[in-house]
C-alpha cells in the first residue's frame, strides 16, 4: 500500500513540475542547499562546543519550519485524504501510507541532506557515534514529516470560521517571527551576543524533539548507550504518537465551512471599478485563506516590532505600518491564482481588464492603508523620539504604492496553479500551494523598488543630514504613485493581451 | 449583415502531441438552436472555448455575427453570453451580488442591472438562497446562476457547455423554456451535450464531433435520416460495448 502511494506521489510531483511551481521549487532547493552548506560549515569549522550549539539551533529551526511551513503555503501538491475516501483502508494504514507518500518530495530530501551535518558532528566527537547519527537522522526526518502532517490536519479542523482563521494566524505569526528575531531573546537573556550558545539555552534546546538527535550523538560519543537507546526509543515513540494522532484526525472528515453572505442592502456600484472593489472587499471578509494570510502579516509585524521592547529598543515601533504593508503584499500577491478559473468572467466582460486590476488595487489599499497609518502614528507616539519619523513617513507612501502595484503585477505575471475554490478539499491547510516563492519575490522586489528612498534615508542618517532624510518623503510619494499606476498598467496590458494564457495556467 | 451567428474556420488546438481540435469548420445559422454532440474528449469544450475567446487557437478563426473573436474581442464579447463547464465563479459573493458585479463589469446601467438581476433570480428560482455564497451552491444551482450571468448582458448568441448536467428535472424544464423563448425571440443558441434525446427535442441543427473533427453537421433531420440520434451517433463515433466484456461482473 505504502509503495503504491509513494509511486502515485512521485508521478504527481513529476506531472506538476512546470511553470511557476518549477521556479519556486528550484528556488526552494537552492535556498535549502545554501542553508545546508552553512550548517555543514558551522559544524565542521567551529569548535566542538559551538558546533553542538549551532546544530541545536539549526535543528530547532527545521522543526519550526516543518510545523509552520505548510500554513505558509509550503505544502506540495500531493495526495489528499479526499482522493482516497473510497479506498477500503483503516485510518492507521492510511496515515502510514500518506506518511510514506509525504516523504517523496523536495522538503524531506533537503532536510536529509542538511542533516548529514549531524554525521559530521558525530565523526568529530567519536567515530563510534557515527552509526547512531546515521540511525537517528532518518528517524528525525520521519518525525518532522509526521508532525507537519498532524499540524495540517488539525488546522483543517480548527480553521472553520472567520474568527478561528484569524486566531490561527496568531501562533504562526509569533513563531515565524521568533525564528527571524530570536537573537533579541538571546540578547535579552544573556545581555549580549555570545560566541557559544549559552549552556542553559542549549539545555532547553536539547529537551525539544529537535535536540534529541544531537543528544543521542553526544551520548554515543561518551559511551552512554542507555541514553542513546532512550533517545531512539523516544523518537520512535514520538513518530508512533504523531501517526496515531494523524490517524485520529483522518478518521472524521472535516465538515466544509459555510460562510453566509450579508443580507442584501441594495448594492449599486457606480462604476465597473467600484463593482470590482466591492467584490474584492466582500471576498476579503469571507475567504478564510485571505483572512488568515492578512492576520498572519499583522501578527508577524506586531511581534517583530514589539519583541525588541524586551531589550528596551523602541526604534522599530514607528516602522510597524511600513512592515505590515510589505508583509501583507507578500502574503497576498496571488489574487488571480487563488480565484482560479473564475478569471473567465473577467475575460468575457468586454474591456473589463482595467476595472479588474484597478478595482483589486483600490480594495487592497482601502484594506491595508488605514491600519498601516494607525500603526505608524501609534508607533511614533510610543517611540516618542523623532529620529525614526523620516524613515516611517518616508517609506510608507512608497510601500503602499509599490505594494499595490506589485500585488496585481505578481498576481498576473507569476500564476501558481492551485485547486479551484469550489474543488478544494475541506482542509484549507492542505491547499496552500507554492506561495512561499511569491512571498520571497515580493519582499526582495519591495526592497529594490524602495532603493531610491532607502538610499536617501541611509545617507541622511549616516551624515546626520535632516534635509536628505526628509527628501525621501516626496521621492516616496512620487515613486509610490508612479509604481502603483505603472505596475498596474503592466498588469492590465498583460491581462488584456495574454488573458486566455493566464486562464490556461490556472485551469 | 451576416446570417451566421457563429462561424468557425480551420480552428485548431494542440495540447503537446495531442491534437484536441483538428481544423474544424462549423457554421451556426442565426436564429438556430444548435447542438454540438460527441463523446468525452471529442474536443467540444476546447472548440467552444476557442469560439468565445477563452482559449487561443493555434490556427483558424472564430467569428460571431461576422466579428472576429480574436481580432475584435471587445465587440465580439458584447454579442455572446457564455456558460462554461466546471469553471470557478466569483465564489465568495451571493448570487445577487455576483450578478450585480458582473452586470456593472459588462457596462450595463445600474438600473438595468438591478431589474434584470431581480427577474433572473426569480425566474431561475434562486431568489430564496439570498445569503448563500456561490461556493455553497449545489451543482444544479451553479448551472442556473451561470446561465443567469450568461443571459444578463442581453446577448444575441448563447454558448452553453453542458447546461443540463446535474440540473434537476424541474429546473431543466425552466431552462429549456427560457432557451426556447430566447430562440423564438430571434436569439441563437449553441449547446454541447451528451444527452441525445434532449438534443433531439431542443435543437434544429446539430454537429457531431469525434477525436477533434466534425464528422457530421447539418439540420437535425438530415443528420438523423429518420433514425434516433443516438443510433446515428454510435455509428459515427463507434465503440458500443461488447457484451462479452466484463464477464466477471456480478458473476
Amino acid at each position: 500500500m505504502v509503495g503504491v502511494l509513494i509511486r502515485m506521489k512521485w508521478q504527481i510531483l513529476r506531472n506538476s513540475f512546470t511553470g511557476t511551481r518549477k521556479a519556486t521549487t528550484i528556488t526552494g532547493v537552492v535556498a535549502g542547499l545554501a542553508a545546508t552548506g552553512c550548517t555543514l560549515w558551522l559544524t565542521i569549522s567551529a569548535g566542538p562546543d559551538r558546533a553542538g550549539g549551532a546544530l541545536l539551533l539549526t535543528m530547532a529551526s527545521w522543526l519550526l519550519g516543518w510545523i509552520v511551513g505548510p500554513m505558509m503555503g509550503g505544502s506540495d501538491p500531493g495526495l489528499r485524504r479526499e482522493h482516497l475516501r473510497h479506498v477500503p483502508l483503516t485510518d492507521r494504514q492510511l496515515a502510514v501510507g500518506l506518511l510514506g507518500a509525504a516523504l517523496v518530495g523536495v522538503g524531506p530530501v533537503v532536510t536529509l541532506v542538511a542533516g548529514t551535518s549531524l554525521v559530521w558532528y558525530a565523526l568529530r566527537l567519536d567515530p563510534a557515534a557515527v552509526p547512531v547519527a546515521l540511525l537517528v537522522l532518518p528517524l528525525f526526518v520521519l518525525l518532522l514529516v509526521a508532525l507537519s502532517n498532524v499540524v495540517v490536519a488539525s488546522v483543517g479542523r480548527l480553521l472553520n470560521s472567520r474568527l478561528s482563521a484569524a486566531l490561527m494566524a496568531v501562533p504562526w505569526g509569533v513563531l515565524v517571527c521568533l525564528g527571524a528575531q530570536g537573537w533579541v531573546i538571546i540578547a535579552a537573556i544573556t545581555g549580549g551576543p555570545e560566541t557559544a550558545l549559552p549552556a542553559f539555552i542549549a539545555d532547553k534546546l536539547r529537551l525539544a524533539p529537535s535536540g534529541w538527535p544531537v543528544v543521542a550523538v553526544e551520548a554515543a560519543a561518551r559511551g552512554d548507550w542507555a541514553l542513546v537507546a532512550a533517545v531512539i526509543g523516544g523518537l520512535a515513540g514520538a513518530i508512533a504518537l504523531a501517526l496515531g494522532a494523524w490517524a485520529l484526525l483522518l478518521h472524521r472528515p472535516v465538515e466544509p465551512t459555510v460562510i453566509r453572505g450579508a443580507r442584501w442592502r441594495g448594492w449599486r456600484p457606480a462604476t465597473a471599478v467600484a463593482a470590482v472593489r466591492g467584490k474584492e472587499l466582500r471576498t476579503w471578509g469571507r475567504d478564510l485563506i485571505r483572512i488568515h494570510f492578512l492576520t498572519f502579516a499583522l501578527v508577524y509585524v506586531l511581534t517583530y516590532v514589539l519583541l525588541p521592547l524586551l531589550i528596551n529598543v523602541t526604534d522599530y515601533l514607528p516602522m510597524a505600518g511600513v512592515f505590515f504593508v510589505t508583509f501583507a503584499v507578500g502574503s497576498c500577491a496571488h489574487l488571480h491564482s487563488s480565484d482560479g478559473t473564475a478569471l473567465w468572467q473577467t475575460l468575457l466582460a468586454p474591456g473589463a481588464e482595467r476595472a479588474d486590476i484597478r478595482g483589486r488595487q483600490r480594495a487592497f489599499l482601502l484594506l491595508v492603508a488605514p491600519p498601516a497609518l494607525a500603526m505608524t502614528v501609534a508607533g511614533a507616539i510610543w517611540h516618542g523620539k523623532g529620529d525614526m519619523l523620516p524613515w516611517a513617513v518616508g517609506l510608507l507612501p512608497l510601500v503602499l504604492g509599490a505594494g499595490t502595484g506589485l500585488l496585481v503585477f505578481v498576481s498576473v505575471f507569476l500564476p501558481v496553479r492551485i485547486a479551484d475554490p469550489h474543488k478544494r478539499g475541506s482542509n484549507p491547510g492542505s491547499d496552500g500551494a507554492g506561495f512561499s516563492g511569491i512571498v520571497w519575490f515580493v519582499l526582495i522586489a519591495q526592497a529594490l523598488l524602495a532603493a531610491p528612498s532607502l538610499a536617501l534615508l541611509i545617507t541622511g542618517t549616516v551624515r546626520n543630514d535632516d534635509l536628505l532624510r526628509w527628501a525621501a518623503t516626496p521621492v516616496s510619494l512620487v515613486l509610490g504613485v508612479a509604481l502603483a499606476w505603472g505596475l498596474g498598467r503592466l498588469a492590465i496590458a498583460r491581462l488584456t493581451n495574454r488573458g486566455p494564457e493566464l486562464l490556461s495556467k490556472l485551469g | 449583415m451576416t446570417t451566421h451567428a457563429l462561424r468557425l474556420a480551420g480552428l485548431t488546438k494542440h495540447f503537446g502531441e495531442k491534437v484536441a481540435v483538428d481544423a474544424i469548420d462549423l457554421t451556426v445559422p442565426a436564429g438556430s438552436f444548435f447542438g454540438l454532440v460527441g463523446p468525452n474528449g471529442a474536443g467540444k469544450t476546447t472548440a467552444l472555448s476557442m469560439a468565445v475567446g477563452l482559449l487561443r487557437p493555434d490556427a483558424g478563426t472564430a467569428q460571431v455575427f461576422g466579428t472576429d473573436v480574436w481580432r475584435q474581442p471587445t465587440q465580439a464579447k458584447r454579442l455572446v453570453g457564455v456558460l462554461p463547464d466546471g469553471m470557478a465563479m466569483t465564489e465568495r459573493l451571493t448570487g445577487r451580488e455576483m450578478l450585480t458585479y458582473l452586470g456593472r463589469l459588462h457596462g450595463l446601467p445600474a438600473d438595468t442591472v438591478a431589474n434584470r438581476v431581480d427577474e433572473l433570480l426569480t425566474v431561475l428560482d434562486l431568489a430564496h438562497a439570498e445569503r448563500t455564497l456561490i461556493l455553497g451552491y449545489s451543482a444544479g444551482m451553479r448551472k442556473k446562476i451561470a446561465l443567469a450571468s450568461a443571459l444578463l448582458g442581453g446577448p444575441r448568441l448563447l454558448v452553453l457547455d453542458e447546461p443540463f448536467e446535474a440540473v434537476d428535472p424541474v429546473s431543466a424544464l425552466t431552462i429549456r423554456s427560457i432557451l426556447r423563448r430566447f430562440v423564438a425571440g430571434g436569439g441563437s443558441v449553441v449547446l454541447s451535450s451528451h444527452v441525445m434525446p434532449l438534443v433531439e427535442q431542443l435543437c434544429d441543427t446539430v454537429a457531431v464531433m469525434h477525436e477533434g473533427r466534425v464528422v457530421a453537421a447539418g439540420p437535425i433531420d438530415e443528420v438523423r435520416g429518420g433514425r434516433p440520434l443516438d443510433e446515428v451517433f454510435v455509428e459515427l463515433v463507434g465503440g458500443a460495448a461488447d457484451e462479452k466484456e466484463l464477464s466477471w461482473l456480478a458473476s
